[in-house]
């Protein structure tokens, strides 16, 4: 990775520390009360939430601290700052999908029957990425207080997204499935990276 | 000697107000002064010159490289201090320098962290809990640790009191001992101005209306009393502008020397830098 990127990528990861402090919390609370329930989707998509939401926070508080227009003046152009955005937020779900998928081995190993499948995981975490490629565009163009509210209207269309993937394809679920869950997988990437290049749009003629 | 700084026609429209043809040079090894009133454009001239707005036309030129063409490279020669703090309230004055040190190919530690003494910075305190003065201290520590050649500080002093003024601009005289190093320092403090400022550039309205050396300013212009009746006798031609009272006039006259000359009976006084500023934003023009 370049130099500079590194920098971008470590102020957004600095400035996350409190919060992300906070989620590791929330996570081991509602892991030791879901994940023996045998409820291990819940804690699933909770980790795949927090992946979204970090990104997001990251974009308001560089617009609390009036970071961008400094940014701007530092040696990277206006697509490294994108950049950074979204590679943040492809390390975020990485790292949500890894420990999605301890926990998915754990729980595999110490009760068989009620654990979930591998294949949620990519499920969940292609909805995810899914809603990320939808969110930055409208950060970008709405800014981070108006694009808030637009966030639980995609929520609410990832909601629908989501029994709609289960109602095309849940008869067809003891077939071919990984079919499925690739297909999915494989729209939500390109989708993401589709809207790295919207997003670098609209950032290019942004004004601060 | 070349220039540091050259901007040529540059216009920015906004739907209530535009830069008009803004241009300026600074030349190297000095500090020129940018002066306007709250709301005069010089916000928003650094900003176009930047491109952290987009410029409609003209050109801007730092070190003599185009900015479009040569963004990086002139970058790294940059330090830009903005009139708040443009640092999130979660870092430390050390993390910041763990950000800046990987993003600037030049940064220095060492010298980054004896600012952060020199200026009485806490290194591991965090910037919400600094004050005003101490935010805008810490952003000129940033600004200067990767040895920029050209500073562009958007009222760097404003709302900070006397003493630590000084001690900014004691920073920014230190800095220019250098005779590669320039700065472009706007303010409406124009006590400042006449403390460090080598050049004068007062914008008004979104125009430049006066950019010269602040001697030549200080030495040719003079404030001209007189009465209503005498205003109205006099050639207007040595005038820039003036401005009417019930019982007399004050004008503000080019040249000086050539008007007391013509003039031998009449008082000039001598001008100071926020009496012109104060003149062009209030005054009439002939």
């Amino acid at each position: 990775m370049k130099q500079f990127l590194s920098g971008l990528l470590l102020k957004d990861l600095l400035n996350l520390r409190p919060m992300t402090k906070t989620l590791v919390l929330m996570f081991l609370i509602f892991g030791v009360i879901f994940i023996p329930m045998g409820n291990v989707m819940t804690v699933y998509f909770l980790l795949m939430i927090f992946a979204a939401l970090l990104p997001m926070t990251s974009l308001t508080m560089d617009d609390m601290a009036k970071w961008d227009r400094y940014a701007l003046t530092l040696p990277v152009t206006r697509k490294d700052i994108v950049k950074s955005k979204y590679l943040m937020t492809t390390l975020f779900f990485g790292v949500a999908i890894v420990i999605s998928g301890i926990i998915a081995g754990v729980s595999y190993y110490l009760t068989p029957e009620t654990a979930t499948p591998f294949w949620f995981i990519a499920l969940v975490g292609s909805l995810g990425l899914f809603y990320g490629a939808l969110l930055f565009p409208l950060l970008y163009k709405f800014g981070s207080e108006k694009a808030r509210y637009l966030m639980f209207v995609l929520m609410v269309v990832i909601g629908v997204l989501l029994v709609g993937w289960f109602a095309l394809f849940g008869d067809t679920l003891t077939g071919n499935l990984l079919i499925y869950i690739l297909i999915t997988a494989a729209v939500s990437v390109a989708a993401f990276i589709a809207s790295y290049f919207v997003s670098v749009r609209l950032y290019e003629k942004k004004e601060f | 000697m070349s220039d540091a700084i050259c901007v040529d026609k540059l216009c920015k429209e906004y739907p209530d107000f535009s830069l008009q043809n803004v241009s300026f040079c600074l030349p190297k090894g000095s500090i020129m002064g940018f002066i306007g009133e709250n709301g005069a454009g010089k916000t928003t001239t650094i900003k176009t010159m930047l491109g952290i707005a987009k410029k409609s036309s003209g050109s801007v030129k730092l070190f003599g490289l185009d900015y479009a063409d040569h963004e990086k490279e002139i970058k790294n020669r940059l330090g830009v201090v903005f009139d708040e703090c443009s640092f999130h309230d979660t870092l430390t004055a050390l993390d910041v320098a763990k950000i800046l040190g990987k993003i600037y190919a030049d940064w220095d530690d060492p010298l980054y962290l004896k600012y952060l003494k020199q200026f009485d910075l806490p290194e591991k305190k965090k910037i919400k809990e600094y004050s005003r003065g101490m935010k805008m201290k810490l952003g000129i520590a940033a600004a200067l640790s990767h040895h920029p050649d050209l500073l562009i500080l958007d009222e760097p002093t404003s709302g900070l009191d006397p003493v630590i003024r000084e001690e900014i601009l004691d920073i920014f005289l230190e800095f220019i001992q250098d005779e590669e190093h320039s700065i472009l320092l706007s303010s409406h403090i124009t006590s400042d101005l006449d403390k460090i400022a080598d050049y004068l550039t007062f914008i008004h309205e979104g125009k430049i209306v006066l950019s010269r050396s602040k001697d030549e300013i200080l030495d040719d212009m003079g404030i001209l009393k007189c009465s209503l009746e005498e205003f109205d006798a006099l050639d207007k031609s040595s005038f820039l502008t003036y401005r009417r009272y019930q019982f007399g006039c004050e004008i503000l006259i080019k040249d000086k020397m050539n008007f007391i000359a013509r003039h031998p009976d009449m008082i000039v006084d001598p001008v100071s830098t926020e009496s012109v500023m104060v003149f062009y934003a209030r005054g009439k023009t002939v």
